[in-house]
């Protein structure tokens, strides 16, 4: 248990640490949250209730939490880390719980932002509607766990080997879409390289 | 860069000096004197919103080499500015009026929106692979920008009621002289302190750009 809160906590802190040096995601998620806020204050009618605010905002960061997690996964992708991350020896779940914790601290730090530019732009906040706003910030990091697997199912099917086992392989593995041992990308790879050195 | 940090601290603490004990204390009490901090802070924002159109033009109409990058460091400059006036702003319409924010001031409104479209910028500006590609799309966007800022300034003239108050009227300034030359300082300062951060981060964008090179170089 203790050493799968360390795999987590060093996952989630690779994300924030990769975050802090490109700063990529964090200005893209506050800036809709605010543009969202303006946007919104106009759609409101004047009449409207300081009700169909708060629910507004709850809009607003559901949205900005999918802005944050469309662009979680693009450093793997984009580099084929993928294959590293799912060689490395922790269970799988510790990855899709590193990657939860590293959006959520981006939406908390998107909010820090948002609520005092929402008790600007609408009406006050009161120290209830803080913990009321966690909820759906700790939903929209539940979302992305249930869409995990079939994101890493996703990006092994498309993976550099292009050999035909490999692929026949990762299919089998998307159907299942359950976490693997950390036993099997590894016999795959290496089942992978022996393959493509054969055929050189 | 030394001299010029130099002068922008005497002038910035010439004109904390001057706020806080030459200008004399306005009917509305001390929140007034953040005028003094907000309207020179708002004004820079504009003038480097301008100086960001200013190096975009000049790179898309003389291919000047080194205008891209000063015209992206402008408009940082102008952001962060921007920002501060926001702030500012809330906090002296809070002390004042008693409201953070309202909506219906156009002045309150357009220059948030020009703000709003300058933090797009840097959107667009890193979802692009560098290049002049890049270079060109960020300078049209910049100067689509800086169309917004006549806007904002006709705009209090304009408007039959506003909240934002007017200083400036075309019968000039509206306050005492002691008070107006407290204000030119402390938009001197400000202006100063943006052109430090300016030529300051132009300095380490190009640095890292030199150690970029070298490091290929090496590899």
């Amino acid at each position: 248990m203790r050493r799968y809160a360390t795999d987590v906590a060093v996952l989630a802190r690779k994300d924030l640490t990769l975050e802090l040096r490109a700063r990529d995601t964090l200005p893209a998620m506050l800036l809709f949250v605010v543009s969202a806020l303006v946007v919104f204050h106009f759609a409101l009618p004047k009449s409207s209730s300081g009700l169909a605010a708060k629910g507004l905002l709850w809009v607003a960061i559901v949205f900005t939490a999918l802005v944050g997690l469309t662009r979680a996964f693009v450093p793997e992708r984009e580099q084929r880390l993928i294959d590293g991350l799912l060689l490395a020896p922790c269970d799988r779940s510790a990855i899709w719980l590193g990657k939860s914790v590293a959006v959520l601290a981006f939406l908390a730090a998107a909010e820090v932002v948002a609520l005092p530019a929402y008790a600007a732009f609408f009406s006050g906040i009161g120290w209830s509607t803080i913990p009321t706003s966690s909820w759906p910030t700790s939903g929209s990091s539940r979302w992305e766990r249930c869409s995990l697997p079939s994101r890493l199912s996703a990006a092994r099917a498309s993976c550099c080997c292009p050999c035909s086992s490999c692929r026949s392989r990762s299919r089998s593995w998307s159907a299942a879409s359950a976490p693997a041992s950390p036993g099997a990308p590894r016999a795959t790879l290496v089942s992978c390289a022996s393959t493509t050195s054969s055929l050189r | 860069m030394t001299a010029l940090a130099g002068l922008t601290a005497v002038l910035l603490g010439s004109a904390v000096a001057l706020i806080f004990f030459y200008a004399p204390v306005d009917e509305d009490g001390l929140n007034q004197k953040i005028f003094y901090f907000h309207v020179p802070i708002a004004l820079t924002a504009y003038v480097c919103f301008g100086w960001g159109a200013l190096k975009a033009f000049l790179h898309l109409w003389k291919r000047v080499p080194t205008a891209d990058l000063e015209s992206y460091v402008a408009i940082h400059q102008g952001v962060i500015f921007g920002a501060m006036t926001l702030v500012t702003g809330s906090i002296w319409a809070r002390f004042r009026w008693g409201h953070w924010w309202v909506w219906g001031d156009e002045q309150l409104v357009l220059f948030l929106v020009l703000f709003l479209f300058y933090c797009a910028y840097f959107m667009l500006r890193f979802s692009v692979d560098a290049g002049p590609q890049r270079a060109n799309l960020c300078a049209v966007y910049a100067l689509f920008g800086v169309v917004l800022i006549p806007i904002s300034f006709l705009a209090i003239r304009l408007a039959s009621s506003y909240i934002h108050p007017t200083v400036f009227t075309s019968s000039g300034p509206q306050m005492a002289t002691s008070q107006f030359a407290t204000f030119c300082v402390a938009w001197a300062a400000m202006i100063s302190l943006a052109y430090f951060f300016y030529r300051f981060e132009l300095a380490g964008k190009r640095l890292a750009a030199d150690l970029k090179e070298l490091r290929e170089l090496l590899a």
